[in-house]
């Protein structure tokens, strides 16, 4: 079932480049130009999720966060670009489900969209990502090899979950640090081979594993399938 | 008033006060001298009558009665008068004269004297003559006439009273005319003292305010003025620094991003032209580049929001132990350097409320420092002990320390001590900048220790 996805973004490049992520991603989307707009379509197609930039022309972000809050709980995801929208965002208390500042990766982008309609529809099986025997509990933090709990650190387990939601996809130590860690680390990107083999020797551990923490020489980490 | 100047009002304040205060002084001259000549002319005539009623009282007393007193007061008697009041002889003689006269009157308001011989023997209206009177009182107050005294002092004195009054009043209004010149003068010359390095000041400011920041005024006049104008000159400096900071900022940020810029361009010119082939690698790479143009952007916004005091905090207490856990990279990466880290926390302390995000980030900026001028089997220590007031954190590193000429800038965003180091090696030049403006948003202090020959040490303070 695909979901429809409302993106109010003023910046045409910008809105294309995300409608083609979205879309790749499995989302079906809906885009608005301005904070008027936003607001007709919204009531016209009840989407399942807005994507919304909070300087629009016409009526701001934060106009229309305010008003579709007033009538009900269309989950809204927050698109800032300067640090001064994100202190205010956070002082109005108006409601957004979260917000990314700009720049921003896409993929963390689809992510998020995905962690709050999972919480929103709570109940579906949504919750988790599987590939393989691996599950990945995102709303309780935690990861199971068939029915193995793995006893992982708040790291180890945002790493693993990077690599699961993209099996066969490789992650450069800068983009797992990025995840995992945060911006703060800066630097520190070697770090991440240590948490690597504290994961492999867990996942190891288990006898049945049927998936990898593969390295790709001079790149970075990707999750297989074990031959 | 209200659109006069202050020159206007300095001098004519001035000329008033000059004006007003010789003219209260002419006025009271004029006044003392009335009086004086007043009281002399009194005091004169007094004397002068006081004299002659002792004579006709003695002559009184000697006769029994005021008849021929005239002799005595002209001066005819010489024979009867010589024996009895000789004495009073020389006196009479020069007391008399002058125009002077004298008239004596009995109890029966009947003159009996009188120096010019005009009155003798009529009556006489006190009111009519209205002269000086002194009251003749002869054997312990027993009345036998009244002594009247026509002075010339009176109309004499008077006559040159007058004179004397219209000189000063002429001299005192002269004086007015001449103190107000003067006044206006001074005032004039006063004004231009004030207003010279007034002026001077607004015509810098009007040049400040289009933009010529290097302006200077020469602090002068008096000393609310000379320092008015060191004031505008610290300003004027402070605006200039702040330009030129900004500017140097600007400059900065485009030089930072001038080199990612470059790379990521070759590299998707590259991959354009078919000369790059897509793989994992060149991909990851490209994205790896833009995630450092990212958290640049980041750290330059946190900068700027800094340096104009827009940061805001987000408090909360934080305890000491979760926050050394969440140092494990670093922990991590100084063992793959084979760098001892040690951590020593003063057991007093539990927790520290702060925005948990930025100590990390000021803990983490201090501690890479450390990492990137320590070698191999060095040392680095993190102190975090309760001090007077708050909490002292300190890194130190047994590295080549600090030269002594750089210290002072090595706050400074951008600022590298070897020019030389590439960026992966010698950071972006930000860490200790915004380990400074993080310290200074929670209110502390941040300085840095370097004793030649020993590592670096770098405070910084969380107050209460």
């Amino acid at each position: 079932m695909s979901q429809l996805l409302l993106l109010v973004e003023d910046e045409e490049s910008l809105r294309a480049m995300l409608r083609e992520h979205f879309i790749s991603e499995g989302f079906q989307v809906i885009e608005a130009r301005d904070g008027q707009e936003a607001l007709r379509i919204w009531g016209e197609q009840k989407p399942a999720l807005i994507v919304l930039d909070i300087m629009l022309p016409v009526l701001s972000g934060i106009e229309v966060l305010k008003q579709v809050r007033s009538r009900d709980n269309t989950p809204i995801i927050m698109l800032t670009a300067r640090a001064d929208e994100v202190d205010k965002l956070l002082g109005l208390e108006l409601g957004a489900d979260d917000y990314l500042s700009k720049p921003f990766s896409p993929r963390e982008l689809s992510a998020r969209v995905r962690a709050i309609l999972r919480r929103s529809q709570r109940g579906d099986n949504g919750m988790h990502t599987t590939f393989k025997s691996l599950t990945i509990d995102i709303g309780r933090f935690e990861a199971y090899l068939g029915s193995n709990l793995l006893a992982l650190t708040t790291t180890e387990f945002k790493i693993l979950s990077l690599l699961a939601e993209h099996p066969g996809q490789v992650f450069s130590r800068l983009q797992i640090l990025e995840r995992s860690l945060g911006d703060i680390y800066e630097g520190y990107e070697r770090t991440i081979d240590t948490h690597i083999s504290n994961l492999r020797r867990k996942m190891e551990a288990i006898s049945s594993q049927d998936v990898k923490i593969k390295t790709v020489y001079g790149v970075g980490y990707k999750l297989v399938e074990e031959e | 008033m209200g659109r006069l100047g202050l020159a206007g009002r300095i001098t004519i304040s001035l000329i008033l006060i000059a004006v007003i205060s010789t003219s209260l002084s002419g006025i009271m001259t004029l006044f003392v001298t009335k009086k004086q000549f007043a009281g002399y002319v009194g005091q004169y005539n007094q004397v002068f009558a006081t004299q002659w009623a002792d004579t006709v009282n003695s002559y009184y007393a000697s006769q029994g009665s005021l008849e021929g007193v005239q002799e005595i007061i002209t001066g005819t008697s010489q024979s009867g008068m010589r024996k009895g009041m000789g004495y009073r002889h020389g006196y009479h003689a020069k007391g008399m004269g002058d125009g002077q006269r004298l008239i004596i009157v009995d109890m029966n308001e009947t003159v009996v004297g009188d120096s010019d011989s005009i009155l003798l023997g009529q009556k006489v209206d006190e009111q009519e003559i209205a002269l000086t009177a002194f009251p003749l009182v002869a054997d312990e107050n027993k009345r036998i006439g009244t002594l009247y005294l026509v002075s010339p002092l009176t109309a004499g004195i008077s006559s040159l009273e007058n004179t004397f009054i219209s000189n000063i009043t002429t001299q005192v209004i002269v004086t007015i005319i001449l103190v107000g010149l003067l006044a206006l003068l001074l005032g004039l010359l006063m004004a231009r003292e004030i207003t010279s390095p007034l002026g001077e000041l607004s015509a810098a400011i009007h040049q400040l305010a289009q933009g010529k920041l290097a302006v200077k005024v020469h602090p002068h006049g008096d000393r609310e003025l000379a320092s008015l104008g060191r004031d505008f000159n610290l300003m004027a400096g402070k605006l200039l620094g702040q330009e030129q900071n900004r500017r140097r900022f600007m400059s900065d940020i485009a030089h930072e991003l001038r080199t990612p810029l470059t790379l990521l361009r070759g590299r998707l010119e590259a991959l354009q032209s078919g000369k790059l082939e897509n793989c994992e690698e060149v991909a990851s790479s490209l994205v790896d580049e833009v995630i450092r143009l990212t958290w640049l952007v980041k750290d330059l916004e946190t900068i700027g929001l800094a340096e104009s005091g827009a940061l805001l905090l987000a408090k909360e207490p934080a305890l000491i132990n979760e926050l050394i856990e969440r140092l494990t990279p670093l922990r991590l990466a100084m063992e793959e350097d084979n760098i001892h880290f040690q951590v020593s926390v003063d057991n007093k302390v539990k927790q520290v409320v702060v925005d948990v995000n930025r100590l990390l980030q000021i803990l983490i900026n201090l501690l890479s420092n450390a990492m990137r001028h320590t070698e191999a089997g060095g040392e680095i220590i993190l102190h975090i002990q309760e001090e007077r007031g708050g909490i002292v954190f300190s890194v130190q590193d047994s590295g080549p320390g600090i030269q002594p000429e750089h210290l002072p800038y090595i706050f400074d965003r951008f600022y590298r001590v070897d020019e030389s180091r590439n960026r992966e090696l010698g950071g972006k030049g930000l860490g200790l900048a915004i380990a400074r403006s993080y310290v200074e948003a929670h209110g502390g202090r941040i300085w840095v220790e370097s004793p030649p020959g020993q590592g670096a040490s770098f405070y910084f303070s969380i107050p209460r």
